[in-house]
């Protein structure tokens, strides 16, 4: 029945792409986001639907789309060269099958996010993409925060549609997409034109949202609640009344400590003791590793280079030894561990030349938002309210998730990659406007003039 | 059951929504710049000088 249903959905899509050709590209978001194909069983598993969409977009825009306006941006010429350069290190990559294996993925993702910014050419594109990602990654949120709401969850128990760790599937992953995925959230409840902003769309908004902050609960994804903590800090930017708001925030935090489960507190005390904790001393060893790694390879590894390393450090293990809890210190080896970071994972990988596309890549993302933000923020025209707000929404979501990429290694994580793609679309579309205007208002200007000359009376 | 209730109404906001999207001329083109020139008339009523009115009365009459 599910099976069904979910083939019929991406058939269903892929027949409403006849008619706009656009729906093939929101069709592709769709299928990488939720993976249908892996929660099905027989049908759609049955055709590479993935690959279709992939093709169906491009071909869609290549026969149906006007090709004037194309923008090729700055930030999209470092995607590119971030591919040739990752295509590179493929050649001499130290785990030439592994890293096979993820560039299958990566390309794909980097491609995507280089093509989606030339479709998004109207409000109602961008909108629509922004809403395909938001109610796609919002089903794997529904279901994983529902399960926390209703007592399921702990790390690695909440089991979601798929459980092979693969793009959100990944309790980390999704912790953050989802704490990212709020701001987006908040900016449909003010400007959305699909769904009108009314009661209705404020309640499923203030759900998801709801839903979206559980699943760091539900997941115990430490890097989650950090990613709840700045962003709880960013919004202080844009709120009304920041008062109301710090207090609303404190009172929603001390009342929702009861409900934690005790296996939480414990996970998240961690976050203060490194020593103490496997996974965070094994994270500082994997990044010394990778920066003496990199001392002698600047130009990286190639993917998975990680595979590599191998150390014995001694740490505290606990044990029980006749119905008591033993703690001693001991030698503890470990091999071949990743990154956990994606400054790390891409310096390891790709060297000092990939880390500095991948940080200019986000940087001039944050800029550029914060650009269109202060200058779009005081103009009265009703058509240019919704782009400050968005630019900001996507700059939020940019910093969650450079929080979130701090402690997990997510560079070419697709979803990310197609907020990229967002944030490119609206940078170009917002530059488009703005020089469209200008050149209205230097004709108007000058037709004023003419107006105005050709008011005045003949001199005899 | 949960991941029914989800995928069920996700998948429902996401069938309107694609319904919605295809019954928009605005999705492929979209006229640019359309309120900004009324904006600018507007704006250029509003500044036009007093001289130039008059004027244009005298050659009417």
């Amino acid at each position: 029945m599910l099976d069904v249903a979910l083939f019929l959905t991406v058939m269903a899509m892929f027949l409403l792409g006849l008619r706009r050709p656009f729906i093939w590209v929101l069709a592709y978001l769709y299928i990488d986001i939720l993976a249908p194909q892996k929660i099905g069983w027989t049908l759609t598993p049955m055709l590479p639907i993935s690959l279709i969409a992939f093709l169906l977009a491009f071909a869609g825009w290549a026969f149906a789309d006007p090709k004037s306006d194309t923008k090729f941006t700055l930030r999209q010429g470092i995607m590119c060269a971030l591919l040739a350069y990752c295509f590179m290190t493929l050649q001499w990559a130290d785990f030439p099958i592994e890293a096979h294996e993820k560039w299958d993925w990566v390309w794909k993702a980097l491609v995507f996010a280089i093509f989606l910014p030339v479709t998004l050419i109207t409000r109602l594109r961008i909108e629509a993409a922004a809403l395909v990602l938001v109610l796609t990654a919002g089903a794997i949120i529904i279901s994983a925060g529902m399960k926390t709401a209703l007592g399921g969850g702990g790390y690695e128990n909440l089991y979601l549609f798929v459980n092979d760790n693969s793009n959100i599937y990944e309790s980390s992953t999704l912790a953050t997409v989802s704490i990212a995925l709020i701001p987006i959230i908040l900016w449909f409840t003010r400007h959305g034109t699909i769904f009108p902003p009314d009661w209705r769309v404020k309640t499923f908004a203030g759900l998801l949202i709801f839903a979206c902050l559980l699943i760091p609960i539900g997941t115990e994804a430490r890097t989650g609640l950090l990613c709840i903590g700045v962003l709880g800090i960013l919004m202080l930017r844009d709120v009304r009344n920041r008062l109301m708001y710090v207090m609303a925030a404190g009172a929603l935090g001390v009342a929702a400590l009861p409900f934690l489960p005790a296996s939480y507190y414990e996970r998240m005390a961690t976050l203060g003791s490194v020593e103490s904790d496997e996974s965070a001393s094994t994270r500082m060893q994997v990044w010394m590793w990778t920066l003496d790694y990199v001392s002698e390879h600047p130009l990286g590894g190639g993917f998975d280079a990680y595979r590599g390393n191998k150390f014995t450090y001694r740490m505290p293990v606990t044990r029980e030894e006749g119905g008591a809890l033993v703690t001693e210190i001991q030698d503890v080896t470990d091999a071949g561990r990743a990154y956990h970071s994606s400054f790390f994972e891409m310096l390891g990988e790709q060297g000092w030349p990939g880390l500095i596309m991948w940080l200019s890549l986000h940087a001039l993302g944050l800029l550029q938002t914060e650009r269109i933000r202060r200058k779009w923020r005081d103009r009265t025209n009703p058509a240019e309210q919704w782009q400050g707000p968005l630019a900001s929404a996507l700059q939020f979501s940019n910093i969650v998730y450079l929080v979130g990429a701090t402690f997990q290694g997510i560079a070419y994580q697709p979803v990310f990659l197609m907020l990229i793609g967002l944030q490119i679309a609206l940078w170009t579309y917002c530059r488009k406007r703005d020089s469209a205007r200008e050149a209205a208002e230097h004709k108007a200007r000058r037709d004023a003039r003419r107006a105005a000359a050709s008011a005045k009376p003949a001199i005899p | 059951m949960i991941d029914y209730f989800a995928l069920a109404l996700a998948h429902a906001l996401l069938v309107i929504a694609l319904l919605r999207i295809l019954a928009r001329g605005e999705l492929d083109r979209e006229e640019a710049l359309g309120d900004v020139i009324d904006e600018l008339q507007a704006q250029s009523k509003q500044k036009r000088p007093g001289g130039t009115r008059q004027r244009k009365k005298r050659g009417d009459a």
